[in-house]
């Protein structure tokens, strides 16, 4: 749930979301005020919620604690490398959080050779692409950007724009010609960071899910559901002042 | 059964394999001597005095396969029963040095105590398996055993290799046939970790049930219409119960929890580390560094200060009965609401690791115990149950998928995946590849080469435990978690060049087997490619 998901809903939504977040807030205030306080009432929620999974990975850690100086203690008689690169030409995507994910790649030596033998190679762009399914095809293409890189760094972050959706991605070389797609990833699906509303309204429902420790109900106005858009933190900034210019 | 409904206490016990022949001494095998010392031992002897007493109890335990192993190896029993000898050293020479202050002596004669009784039912009463107490008390029907991945993987950052999580469940459950002559009913998710399709993994070994945190119950596909006090089953009959919010909180929380109670032990201050090292120092490990020893003389007097006072047991253990009965009053509050608010009996799942009682929090058995006599006090108690039991009386449940979860830090998978370990999955994912091209490269080997085989099978997955980016995460042992992913990707990547040059050096390999003895029965074609 983000400012731009709130923002998007109509001053009755976040009234009614207000009611059954049982937030307080008078017939005079606006929509910002709203927005603010719906938003302040989840972060609370949220920071909890973290606060106690970061505490139970705190109390795990305990359990590997034995020595104060670990380096000192290193049996080791060599330092163990390992392969830089495996010579193939691979892609892979995870999903570490709702709103983050993980590439890494590695190229082929064939490949990165035609590469360099490419008069016309200008660089290499990692492409995410969304996706309405869970499969590549031209019609299940709903959105793409694109992240320059180049060849050494093999891995990247970055910001999931939508929740609930298809995300593949693929590592193209481009040239003055044309793009060239050297490989394409694993698809993942993002997940929903809400309680999805029910069709009926149940108030025995709401005081169980109060009770299992969410205490306001993390969803977007019942009988609707939105698609989420985090803030891209790639977008260029021309394209930030044209969509601002646009609102 | 009660109407206020029931509670299923769960703990996770894990610790990866750590077994090093080779060294007469190695600091890390020490991970399991303090958690048999403080927390396996003790607990055992928390369900020997419940049961003495006829007090009902009844709670799921988690084994991994690692740890259940290593429960059941010689070699490291026998390194136990040495390192109890050796703290037995230190208890006298503590005693002698303490005999002008009768407080602290009291304390490290309380240690001695603790030693002796460790040593004794080790040896006489599991004849130096402390796996058969597990097994007594799931013969007796007190204790449910399920298990967990094989070797602890996190098991959502292998999603893209589905021929890897195949194998951690099916090694897992292999493992657990062996060791404990059953099917689990249950699977603990390493961490909790869980993605949607995980489910899938069960359907062919009859596991029920497992354990996700609040928000993977709550963030699923339909609204839990019962939040976490009932379980919702996937579309392959699989149940998935949530964890209670108010009950961790009131552990896990160092502060605001019970754990954190001023007048109980401290957990830092150990004499490893606070004598002189030329009076502590010949009676640590290899007398070369400084260690936990377990021996620890003050309280917590004060999270924000270095000013502690001396332990009191007595203080503590009243402060203990305190606490059980707080935290069962505010159970049987959390059954009165709910009831009435549900058509049938509410479940309030207490997940926590096991080793958070009596390794970290020193009074942690004593808590567990006092739980089960004062609810055992009280009219119209609330029932212990295991998630099992609660499925037998209510087996039809809300049909819904969970979200993507996880009890680490954040909720999410940031923790065995961030800028310190991220490193390690290209190699981990490269493994799984690499052995599905073994397979059908030698798809029915027999003799050395099917020994080979199997040991790359072993590394693939000693090399997915997710101790390993979690320790580089939180930054206790990182030059050990990363010689440990290195060595097993190194180990592996030997044996695909072997194969490869059609060349096995025989000793090597010997040796390897002997050391990474974990899961003797493995036939390395676990790990062949699905079918899409």
């Amino acid at each position: 749930m983000t400012k731009e998901r709130l923002k998007e809903l109509s001053f009755e939504q976040l009234q009614g979301l207000s009611r059954k977040m049982k937030l307080d807030f008078s017939i005079n205030e606006d929509k910002e005020t709203l927005v603010e306080n719906i938003l302040e009432a989840i972060q609370e929620d949220n920071l909890e919620r973290e606060e106690l999974n970061n505490l139970a990975t705190q109390m795990e850690s305990h359990k590997y604690d034995v020595a104060l100086i670990e380096e000192l203690f290193t049996p080791y008689d060599e330092e163990e490398e390992l392969a830089e690169s495996y010579n193939q030409d691979r892609i892979v995507l995870m999903l570490r959080e709702p709103s983050w994910g993980f590439a890494y790649w590695d190229i082929s030596n064939q490949v990165k050779q035609e590469l360099e033998e490419d008069e016309g190679f200008e660089g290499l762009t990692l492409r995410l692409v969304e996706l309405s399914d869970n499969y590549y095809h031209p019609d299940s293409i709903i959105d793409f950007f694109d992240i320059t890189t180049t060849s050494k760094h093999g891995q990247r972050y970055f910001n999931l724009p939508s929740e609930e959706a298809y995300y593949g991605a693929e590592l193209i070389a481009l040239s003055s010609q044309n793009e060239r797609v050297l490989m394409r990833s694993n698809i993942i699906n993002t997940t929903r960071t809400f309680i999805v509303p029910s069709i009926n309204e149940n108030q025995k429902s709401d005081m169980l899910i109060e009770l299992s420790g969410f205490s306001r109900d993390e969803t977007a106005y019942p009988g609707k559901k939105l698609k989420v858009k985090y803030p891209q933190r790639i977008i260029p900034i021309a394209k930030q002042e044209e969509e601002a210019e646009n609102e | 059964m009660s109407s206020r409904g029931m509670i299923s206490l769960v703990l996770n016990a894990h610790l990866p394999f750590v077994r090093h022949p080779e060294y007469d001494w190695f600091l890390e095998e020490s991970w399991f001597f303090e958690a048999i010392s403080e927390t396996y031992l003790p607990l055992l002897r928390v369900f020997r005095a419940l049961e003495a007493d006829s007090i009902p109890f009844r709670l799921v335990f988690s084994i991994s396969p690692t740890l259940a192993h290593m429960m059941d190896d010689d070699l490291l029993a026998e390194r136990y029963i040495n390192h109890l000898d050796s703290m037995l050293n230190i208890a006298e020479s503590e005693i002698k040095r303490l005999k002008r202050d009768k407080k602290q002596k009291n304390i490290a004669l309380m240690y001695q105590e603790l030693f002796k009784q460790n040593r004794k039912d080790f040896v006489e009463l599991y004849e130096s398996k402390i796996i058969n107490g597990f097994k007594e008390f799931r013969d007796k029907g007190y204790v449910e055993i399920i298990t967990t991945a094989a070797t602890h993987p996190f098991l959502p950052h292998f999603e893209a290799f589905p021929s890897a999580i195949k194998a951690q469940v099916d090694t897992a459950v292999k493992s657990h046939q062996r060791l404990f002559g059953e099917n689990p009913k249950g699977f603990w998710l390493p961490e909790c970790g869980y993605t949607p399709g995980l489910e899938d993994y069960f359907k062919n070994h009859d596991i029920k049930y497992t354990v996700l945190s609040a928000h993977g119950v709550l963030h699923a596909d339909q609204k839990p219409e019962k939040g976490v006090y009932a379980p919702v089953t996937t579309k392959n009959n699989f149940h998935l119960f949530g964890r209670d919010r108010a009950a961790s909180r009131a552990i896990w929380s160092f502060k605001s929890g019970f754990p954190g109670n001023p007048l109980y032990r401290d957990f830092y201050r150990d004499i490893g580390f606070d004598l002189p090292f030329e009076e502590i120092g010949p009676l640590l490990g290899d007398g070369n560094f400084r260690v936990n020893t377990g021996f620890k003389y003050w309280a917590i007097t004060d999270h924000n200060s270095n000013n502690k006072s001396l332990y009191d047991p007595e203080a503590a253990q009243k402060q203990v009965v305190k606490d059980a009965e707080e935290f069962v009053a505010n159970r049987l509050k959390q059954g009165d609401i709910l009831s009435p608010l549900m058509d049938r009996e509410p479940i309030i799942i207490c997940s926590y690791d096991a080793e958070l009682f009596g390794h970290w929090w020193y009074e942690g058995p004593a808590f567990i115990e006092n739980i089960f006599r004062i609810m055992a006090k009280k009219d119209n108690p609330m029932s212990f149950t295991t998630p099992m039991d609660y499925l037998e009386k209510y087996p039809v449940n809300q049909k819904t998928t969970p979200a993507y979860s996880s009890w680490g830090e954040k909720g999410y998978g940031q923790v065995w995946l961030d800028g310190g370990n991220d490193w390690i999955y290209r190699h981990l994912h490269t493994m799984v590849e690499r052995m599905c091209e073994l397979i059908e490269r030698y798809p029915d080997e027999s003799g050395l080469k099917e020994r080979v085989l199997n040991q790359a099978a072993r590394e693939v997955l000693l090399a997915q435990a997710s101790d390993w980016p979690f320790i580089i995460k939180t930054g206790t042992t990182v030059p050990y978690a990363i010689k440990r992913i290195k060595t097993h990707i190194n180990n592996f990547n030997y044996i695909y060049d072997f194969l490869c040059s059609n060349v096995v050096k025989t000793d090597w390999l010997t040796t390897l087997e002997k050391k990474n003895n974990i899961f003797p029965d493995i036939d390395y074609r676990i790990l062949a490619k699905l079918d899409e």
